[in-house]
């Protein structure tokens, strides 16, 4: 249970206690960021599977679109995403992984180890209208 | 029920020259919800109200998912409490925001001393436009 959390940093100032942020709260900021990134479609994976991995609550399923690993006073994440056809590649997901440790270390003040972004799929926005 | 014959835990005594004065574990618990609703980017508190209104009704501890736990001895109370904050705001500012509103309310309001506050950030919403 206590994995879940980073323990580190907080403490000290003022009431005793500590601040705790579970990784539930990096989830939604990577989610939210990586999403409003031009170029990304959207966050790839099965929302079905991460719905179940959420309700009970397992870290150890694949196929999460987005992996956080919380050490003790840095993150790290994984996220897979697909990407608009035509975009280049490793400047979105660039922009990608700088957004998404800008807004981690803003919002949590935590420090973050590693972004990794795997691009899962690209999508023509172009097909889809035709089918 | 039994409280007379066994001490039980969850309630805190102060003896004074006329008597006793408890004060029970959920006095605790709600001085936590409001104090903590009131900051400023606090959105909700994480508990399942489902579990937390089970948790009440048997009058368990143990239950794990609550969003406000409250550990009392002797001479201090403890808590913990999960919150879901508000997108968009400094997690380490509000998480300390709401400790010390908890703490300054349960030393003012019950008079025990508070060893520790602990907030457990379990994610963050946007603030729902319409509804309430």
């Amino acid at each position: 249970m206590e994995k879940d959390f980073n323990n580190g940093g907080h403490e000290g100032s003022g009431v005793p206690g500590a601040v705790k942020i579970h990784e539930n709260v990096i989830a939604t900021i990577v989610r939210r960021i990586a999403c409003s990134v031009e170029g990304v479609s959207k966050i790839s994976g099965s929302s079905f599977v991460d719905n179940i991995a959420e309700m009970v609550g397992s870290k150890k399923m694949h196929d999460r679109s987005i992996i956080v690993d919380m050490g003790e006073s840095s993150v790290s994440v994984e996220v897979s995403i697909n990407l608009l056809y035509g975009v280049q590649l490793p400047k979105v997901a660039a922009t990608v992984q700088e957004a998404v440790a800008k807004e981690i270390t803003k919002l949590t003040g935590l420090k973050v180890a590693r972004i990794n972004i795997i691009v899962r799929e690209i999508e023509d926005p172009a097909d889809e209208s035709e089918e | 029920m039994m409280a007379a014959v066994k001490k039980v835990k969850s309630v805190k005594s102060q003896e004074n020259s006329v008597g006793m004065v408890k004060v029970h574990e959920s006095v605790i618990a709600s001085i936590v919800r409001k104090a903590t609703l009131e900051i400023d980017g606090v959105i909700r508190l994480a508990g399942s109200s489902l579990v937390d209104n089970l948790a009440e009704i048997v009058g368990s501890k143990k239950i794990q998912g609550r969003a406000i736990s409250v550990e009392m001895n002797d001479s201090s109370v403890a808590v913990e409490v999960r919150v879901v904050l508000e997108y968009g705001v400094l997690i380490p500012e509000v998480a300390e925001a709401v400790k010390e509103s908890v703490a300054a309310e349960i030393a003012k309001l019950t008079g025990m001393s508070v060893a520790r506050v602990n907030v457990v950030v379990m994610d963050l919403e946007d603030v729902q436009q319409d509804g309430i």
